[in-house]
């Protein structure tokens, strides 16, 4: 170091000497971020094409069916003999819960099953994979009015497709199909057990055997609670065997959650935030189990 | 050096080093987005900040910890140290839009408090695959927090050098945890060559810049020990370089033995600031003044000069012809000690 190469800091300037050095340290410094930045968001991997409709209320008309879970039933089109073709939209809350007590308790104000009616709902698309869920963003108000039915709804398809086993991820249909991305996978693992444990339908995502995605709704068949501790395997790798059946447009596999927790390679042990999560709660008066027992069918 | 004091504060070297920061900043955060929204258009802007932050965080968290050791090896990079502890409270800044972003965005309006979420969800902590990686980044942020809230001067003088000194070593934790933090989080859904190599060269470059200076240093520190008469031979009048110093280590302390108006002092070399080497600095204005933060000292009683307050260890020097002794017996902090006078100079000046 030159005699006056000492740099001090309160002082004004900077030596002579050092100022053409610290020119090219500042570009340096310069460079680097951009260099950095450029390899590191240059290397995420690409993101589903998958939609939310953030800060954008759309209105929907169709049956609501909390079986096998909370669902809009809407009109997609019709076949060539003029029949309708039906969609299910999940149904799902505002944040990381589910809609199921918003609708048992609109159940019981009605006094009749669900299924008697349609429903105008307010919220916010979400859509992607060839799948729609339906956020009702503003809660209990989404539910903009009802219209009485002249005959309840039943799936139009109930079809039992025997004992299946699956590999995939368990995914919260509310995140992976557009609200959040990416939507599966370990970084998102986290929201996934809180979506699920918050009352949001597990569902599984999978291959079929063309190598074509395929998602199945998760239905625990012994479990005490609908929306268990399944959501603590969410995110990652898994097998599930169970019940498969195809209800209207959705697979839905029956598990026995008892066994399944039994295999889970660590101890899945309800803690608080399970206890919280909400419990279905059968519905009083014997409309309502009838409607449940033909629907489960 | 009252006026001077001031000028720490706030002064032009200053406002360039916060310049480049914040331009270093905006470059980073403008080249993330741009490239993120043309390469992947369909990223939501959530994702986008939290990975923006995170890496700008992490790449800041690289500089903070390659500049230490760059200065000791290289004096040049001293103006890099100068203002460090603004890159750090920035990086904390910017590591936490990510930590909160991240909470808000997996862990809020849920059935369970976002802070207790972030432990609880994902309870496989037995697992290194399945590991809670977001856990790690929490405790980091706590570091970097602590460090960022006693990083003022008050702290400093409040909770004494040593402890300071101290808990800013967590940082090396904290750079640890956030390590781990990448590798089970981003690394493992999104298996990647190129952040594996990127992370692995700044963990090496930190690592071999600190080793090195240690290397070097500890080559520079071999302990000298005393002769029969309890002297530690230093070298030639002419090895010390004019306003500037040598150091010996005896006793395990570091001794500074400056040259300069035709004399000869020594001091402890470790500045009452942030433990700076004093030896590694120069006399300006008559006062021993520190590489790092500026500090100064008078050469013959190590006090800082009025209305400052703080003093460093003093000892003797004994002049033998041309050969310098130091007596390694130190006097009190501030204690005035008799600098040796070169008489070759004297006589020059004469
Ligand atoms: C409360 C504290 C923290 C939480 C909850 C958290 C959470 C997360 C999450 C969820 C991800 C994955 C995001 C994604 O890729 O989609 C992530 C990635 C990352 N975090 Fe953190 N983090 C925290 C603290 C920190 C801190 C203090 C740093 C660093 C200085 C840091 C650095 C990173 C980096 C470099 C990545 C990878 C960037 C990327 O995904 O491209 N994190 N963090
Ligand atoms: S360590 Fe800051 S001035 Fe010496």
């Amino acid at each position: 170091m030159k005699e006056n190469d000492f740099y001090v800091g309160y002082l004004p300037k900077a030596p002579r000497s050092m100022s053409k050095w610290l020119k090219a340290v500042i570009a340096g410094l310069l460079l680097l971020p951009g260099f950095v930045a450029l390899m590191v968001a240059g290397n995420q991997h690409r993101f589903a094409a998958t939609n939310f409709e953030y800060g954008q209320l759309t209105e929907l008309t169709g049956v609501v069916s909390l079986e096998p879970v909370p669902r809009l039933i809407v009109e997609a089109g019709r076949d060539q003999r003029g029949g309708v073709i039906t969609k299910s939209v999940l149904l799902v809350n505002f944040g990381k819960s589910g809609v199921e007590t918003i609708f048992r308790n609109l159940e019981k104000e009605l006094g009749r099953p669900l299924t008697n009616f349609e429903f105008n709902l307010r919220g916010t698309l979400i859509y992607g994979e060839g799948k729609t869920v339906f956020e009702l963003t503003d809660q209990e108000a989404s539910v903009l009015g009802h219209k009485i039915l002249d005959k309840a709804y039943v799936p139009v398809k109930t079809v039992a497709l025997g004992e299946q086993s699956f590999e995939g991820e368990i995914i919260d249909p509310k995140c992976y199909f557009g609200v959040m991305k990416p939507g599966f996978g370990k970084v998102h693992r986290s929201c996934a057990i809180r979506c699920i444990a918050g009352g949001i339908s597990p569902v599984m995502a999978t291959k079929n055997e063309n190598g074509e995605k395929q998602f199945i709704l998760l239905l625990a068949d012994k479990g005490k609670t609908k929306w268990p501790l399944i959501s603590r395997l969410a995110g990652k790798p898994i097998t599930i065997k169970g019940e498969l059946k195809q209800v209207d447009d959705w697979l839905v596999l029956h598990y026995d959650d008892q066994l399944l927790y039994e295999a889970a390679s660590f101890p899945i042990i309800p803690n608080e935030s399970d206890k919280l999560a909400r419990e279905p709660k059968l519905l009083a008066g014997p409309n309502a189990l009838d409607a449940n027992i033909v629907l489960c069918n | 050096m009252g006026h001077q004091y001031s000028a720490v504060l706030w002064n032009r070297q200053k406002k360039i080093y916060d310049l480049v920061l914040l331009a270093g900043v905006i470059v980073y955060l403008l080249v993330f987005i741009v490239v993120s929204q043309f390469l992947r258009p369909e990223i939501t802007e959530e994702t986008l900040i939290i990975r923006a932050t995170g890496s700008l965080a992490l790449l800041m968290l690289h500089i903070i910890l390659a500049i230490g050791p760059l200065s000791r090896l290289n004096n040049r990079f001293l103006p890099l140290l100068y203002n460090r502890r603004h890159l750090g409270v920035s990086m904390f800044v910017i590591a936490a839009v990510h930590g909160v972003f991240s909470i808000l965005q997996f862990h809020s309006l849920g059935n369970a408090n976002p802070l207790v979420s972030v432990f609880s969800s994902n309870l496989q902590y037995n697992s290194l695959q399945e590991f809670p990686f977001q856990t790690l980044g929490f405790f980091a942020l706590i570091i970097f927090f602590m460090m960022a809230a006693t990083s003022h001067d008050f702290w400093l003088a409040n909770l004494g050098p040593k402890f300071w000194k101290t808990m800013h070593m967590l940082v090396y934790v904290a750079y640890g945890l956030i390590i781990m933090h990448v590798m089970l989080g981003i690394v493992q859904s999104e298996p990647s060559v190129l952040l594996v190599t990127l992370l692995g060269a700044g963990f090496l470059l930190i690592a071999g810049l600190h080793l090195l200076a240690g290397f070097r240093e500890s080559k520079s520190d071999v302990e000298k020990s005393p002769n029969q008469r309890g002297y530690i031979l230093i070298g030639q009048v002419s090895e010390i370089p004019e306003n500037a110093a040598v150091t010996v280590v005896t006793n395990g302390e570091k001794v500074a033995i400056f040259k300069y108006d035709g004399k000869v002092s020594a001091v402890s070399n470790v500045c009452k600031h942030q433990n700076g080497p004093l030896g590694e600095g120069k006399i300006i204005d008559g006062c021993i003044t520190c590489p790092w933060h500026g500090y100064q000292y008078l050469p013959h009683d190590g006090c800082s000069p009025p209305p400052f307050t703080e003093k460093v260890a003093t000892y003797d020097i004994i002049l033998e012809g041309e050969k310098v002794y130091l007596n390694p017996k130190p006097y009190p902090e501030g204690t005035e000690g008799k600098p040796a006078i070169i008489k070759s100079t004297l006589n020059q000046d004469i």
